[in-house]
C-alpha cells in the first residue's frame, strides 16, 4: 500500500469502532465483513489474545480480542461484533472482537504518526469534528513481527508459568 | 280547731319530694307554710291571705277552686288549688297547694319527642348504611383498579418484548446495512448508487434503534407510574378499611340508641 503517498483532501472510508470506551478505526477497504458474535471455540496453547476459532459461512476465523493485550475493560454499552479482515489466504482469516461498531467515518483529514508508537500497529489519526481516532495498520498487526509480540508478553496470565 | 291539719300539710308536702308548696290558712291568715322548691311564693305565716288569691277565694265560695298561672307570673308555669276545711259544717279554713305544671306539659311532649327520635334515629341508620355501602363500593373499585393497574403492568412488560424485537431487527439491520456499504466499496465506481442505499439502510436502522431506546424509556415510566399508583391504591385500601370498621361501631351504636329510644317510647305510653 502506498498511503503515505496519498494526497490529502482525498477522502477515505474508515470503520469506527470501540474497544471497551476507546475509539478506533480501521480503513474500510480492509475489512471483509462485519458479523454478529458467533460461537467460539478455544484452542488450548494459544495466546490469551487469541479468543479461539470460529466458523464463519464455510471458512474458519481466528478471533482475535486486542482487550486481553491492552487490559481494556470490556464494556456493556454497544453491541459486541467481529469484524472479519480480507485475506489472500482462505485459511488465514482473522476476525477482531470489538465491543461495538459506531459507524462508517469518511475523512480527508488524516496525519500520520511516529511509527515508535504501539510497534507500528497505530498507522494514522483520523481527525473529526470532536474528536480524533487512531487507526490501525491491520497488515502490520497482523504480521510476524507484532503477533510475536503479542503473545510474548510476560504479563500474560496464560504463560506466566512458562516464562 | 284548724291547727289539727298541719300533720296533713307535711304530708302532702312530702309525697311530692318537697317540690309543690302547701300552705293551711284558718278565715283570714295563713297559720303554716310548706314553701316548694318550684313555685316559690311571698308569703310567710302570719300572711293575711291576698284577696286574689285561690285561698280567699274558697273560702268565699265554700269550694275548691283551681286556677292555672302561667309561666308569665313567676318564670314557670303552676297550678294553685284550695280546698275549704269544714268542721260540724262550719268552715273553719282551707288548705291550698301550688305545683308547677311544667312537668304535666313536659310528658305532654314526650311522645311527640320520641318519636321524633325514633324517626331522627331511622334517618342516621339510613345513613350510616349508604356510607357503608359507599366504603364497600370504594374498596371494590379500589381492589378493581389495583388489579387494572397489574394488568398495564403486564402489558408494559409485553411491550418491552416487542421492544426488544425491534431493538434486534435494528441492530441487524445495522449490520447488514454496514456490510452492504463494505459490498459497494469493493465494487468502485459500479458500486457508488448502492453505497447510497447501504448508507440509508444504515441511517434507518440507527434511527429505529434511538426509537426503540426511547420507548423503552417510557415503558420504564409507565412502570414507574403504575408502581407508585399501586402504592397509593394500597393506602386508600388501608383508609377504606378504617372507614368500614368505624362506620360498623357507628352502626352498633346507633342500634343500641334505637332499642333505647323504643324503650322510651313504651316508657312514655305508660306515663
Amino acid at each position: 500500500m502506498t498511503e503515505r503517498k496519498l494526497l490529502m483532501d482525498e477522502i477515505r472510508q474508515f470503520i469506527q469502532f470501540k474497544l471497551g470506551l476507546h475509539d478506533y478505526a480501521v480503513e474500510m477497504n480492509c475489512i471483509r465483513e462485519i458479523i454478529k458474535p458467533v460461537k467460539v471455540t478455544q484452542l488450548l496453547g494459544a495466546p490469551a489474545y487469541i479468543q479461539g476459532i470460529a466458523k464463519v459461512r464455510d471458512g474458519v476465523v481466528t478471533i482475535v480480542d486486542l482487550r486481553k493485550k491492552f487490559n481494556i475493560v470490556p464494556t456493556d454499552e454497544g453491541e459486541p461484533r467481529i469484524m472479519i479482515f480480507e485475506s489472500n489466504s482462505e485459511t488465514e482469516k482473522i476476525g477482531l472482537w470489538v465491543d461495538d461498531v459506531v459507524e462508517i467515518v469518511e475523512s480527508n483529514s488524516i496525519e500520520p504518526i511516529p511509527s515508535i508508537i504501539h510497534r507500528g500497529s497505530i498507522k494514522e489519526i483520523l481527525k473529526l469534528n470532536d474528536a480524533i481516532i487512531p487507526v490501525m495498520d491491520i497488515d502490520k498487526l497482523f504480521s510476524n513481527d507484532i503477533l510475536d509480540w503479542l503473545g510474548s508478553d510476560i504479563e500474560l496470565v496464560d504463560n506466566s508459568t512458562l516464562a | 280547731m284548724i291547727e289539727d291539719y298541719i300533720q296533713m300539710v307535711d304530708v302532702i308536702f312530702d309525697t311530692d319530694f318537697g317540690k309543690t308548696s302547701v300552705f293551711l290558712f284558718d278565715l283570714e291568715k295563713y297559720i303554716y307554710v310548706r314553701m316548694g322548691s318550684v313555685i316559690n311564693l311571698p308569703l310567710q305565716i302570719g300572711n293575711i291571705l291576698p284577696a286574689n288569691s285561690t285561698s280567699f277565694e274558697c273560702l268565699h265560695s265554700g269550694n275548691k277552686v283551681q286556677r292555672m298561672v302561667g309561666a308569665e307570673a313567676l318564670g314557670i308555669a303552676y297550678t294553685g288549688v284550695a280546698h275549704p276545711i269544714r268542721e260540724n259544717g262550719m268552715i273553719i279554713g282551707g288548705i291550698a297547694v301550688t305545683g308547677s305544671t311544667e312537668r304535666e306539659s313536659a310528658l305532654k311532649k314526650l311522645p311527640s319527642l320520641s318519636r321524633n327520635l325514633s324517626e331522627s334515629l331511622q334517618q342516621v341508620a339510613a345513613a350510616v348504611e349508604n356510607i357503608a355501602a359507599s366504603a364497600q363500593a370504594l374498596a371494590d373499585g379500589g381492589q378493581a383498579l389495583t388489579i387494572q393497574a397489574q394488568e398495564v403492568n403486564e402489558k408494559a412488560l409485553v411491550m418491552e418484548e416487542v421492544v426488544e424485537y425491534i431493538n434486534s431487527v435494528a441492530s441487524d439491520t445495522k449490520v447488514l446495512g454496514l456490510n452492504a456499504s463494505i459490498e459497494a466499496a469493493r465494487a468502485g465506481e459500479v458500486g457508488r448508487g448502492f453505497a447510497v442505499v447501504a448508507s440509508e439502510i444504515r441511517t434507518m436502522a440507527i434511527s429505529s434503534a434511538t426509537s426503540a431506546k426511547d420507548i423503552r424509556k417510557i415503558i420504564a415510566g409507565i412502570q414507574g407510574l403504575v408502581g407508585k399508583m399501586t402504592s397509593e391504591l394500597e393506602k386508600v385500601g388501608g383508609n377504606t378499611q378504617e372507614v368500614s370498621a368505624a362506620v360498623e361501631e357507628i352502626s352498633a351504636t346507633i342500634e343500641t340508641l334505637a332499642e333505647s329510644a323504643i324503650e322510651l317510647a313504651a316508657l312514655v305510653d305508660n306515663i
